[in-house]
């Protein structure tokens, strides 16, 4: 049942069981107490008078992996959540690339409810090292163009040329 | 209060412990809209819930540095409704064009609170050659330094030798 503005009760008038319904038990149906069901989790306005429970999750992959395709691709790791339209998320790696002076890069795409494709416009990006010279560095997006729903976030890499290594790949998804 | 059996049920007691009670639940204060961004619950006080806002301004375009001081080359910006504290997120891709200069990327809040830029919270690309990209991401927790109210995040850019330019430019601004 949905939020009911609480009304104003008037010495003399007779309380019935249908206000008591609408205006306590109905009402108290829609605080996050009663929606509170995971410890751990968030909770966010997902709409007039409406509070949704969200998710803080992560996932962290330690393997190193080799990246040549200078598109994006190789997704890795990746966290699921139930988001409404927004997300904020954090992605960071280690990255070094074996020719010097060379840029690997790591973005970050969604899939599921909705579909965005992994952009340098929110990558991390390392361009001018040393050869095998690594870097451990982070950035952040807040995806605020989502279908609300199950949506996955992946971790997505690519090269400008020749090949680089990423490890210790770690992304956190604050669903909201 | 307490319930006691016998005891009659007055208007004003409904009104108290009912109506006025839920007006203070988080679904009460939820809205549909904010011009802050996602709204997140947080506790105002004693039995005081507020909601502030998670958003982000982002800049695809490129500006030139060409300056030593933060004062020259600034933005994007974002205003935020926030208490004593806030928690920002910035990435930027920063180059020079010369080698081995320093470009720092710093954050400044305006409004109801004066802070200047200052390189100890600021993202930083040294040592690259020339017309080398660095994405990367910084954070910066304004901790009870805030005066409530709307207080406007601006970022700044300088660079210690010759030129260089930002682009690529995300600031995530989380009232609290």
């Amino acid at each position: 049942m949905a939020w009911t503005s609480p009304k104003t009760f008037i010495s003399g008038d007779v309380l019935t069981a249908a206000e008591l319904n609408v205006h306590l038990r109905d009402n108290l149906n829609e605080t996050a107490v009663a929606k509170a069901t995971t410890a751990g989790r968030i909770f966010v306005a997902s709409g007039a008078n409406t509070v949704a429970q969200r998710e803080v999750a992560s996932s962290f992959t330690q393997a190193s992996i080799n990246i040549t395709g200078t598109s994006y691709g190789s997704s890795g790791p990746t966290v699921t959540v139930t988001t409404g339209t927004r997300a904020l998320v954090f992605y960071g790696c280690h990255m070094r690339h074996a020719t010097a002076n060379n840029a690997p890069l790591m973005s970050v795409s969604v899939s599921g409810a909705t579909t965005i494709a992994a952009d340098d416009a929110w990558a991390l990006i390392s361009d001018g090292q040393p050869a095998l010279n690594p870097i451990k560095a982070m950035s952040a997006r807040l995806f605020k163009t989502l279908n609300a729903g199950s949506n996955t976030f992946n971790m997505q890499y690519r090269v400008a040329a020749g090949n680089a290594d990423f490890e210790r790949r770690e992304l956190v998804v604050i669903a909201l | 209060m307490t319930f006691v059996n016998g005891t009659a049920l007055t208007a004003a007691q409904l009104n108290t412990h009912l109506r006025d009670n839920l007006r203070e639940t988080f679904p009460a204060i939820a809205s549909s809209t904010s011009p802050y961004g996602a709204q997140v619950c947080q506790v105002r006080g004693r039995n005081k819930l507020v909601t502030y806002g998670i958003d982000s301004v982002t800049n695809t375009g490129t500006i030139q540095i060409r300056s030593s001081n933060y004062t020259e080359a600034v933005g994007p910006s974002l205003s935020m409704l926030t208490n004593k504290s806030a928690l920002c997120i910035w990435s930027v891709s920063l180059d020079s064009t010369v080698d081995n200069a320093a470009t720092y990327c710093s954050i400044a809040v305006s409004g109801a609170t004066d802070i200047d830029y200052n390189d100890l919270w600021s993202l930083q690309r040294d040592g690259a050659p020339l017309s080398n990209f660095v994405r990367a991401g910084m954070i910066k927790m304004f901790y009870n330094e805030l005066n409530p109210g709307v207080n406007t995040f601006t970022l700044g850019y300088r660079i210690n030798n010759s030129q260089g330019s930002a682009r690529h430019r995300e600031l995530i601004v989380w009232g609290l």
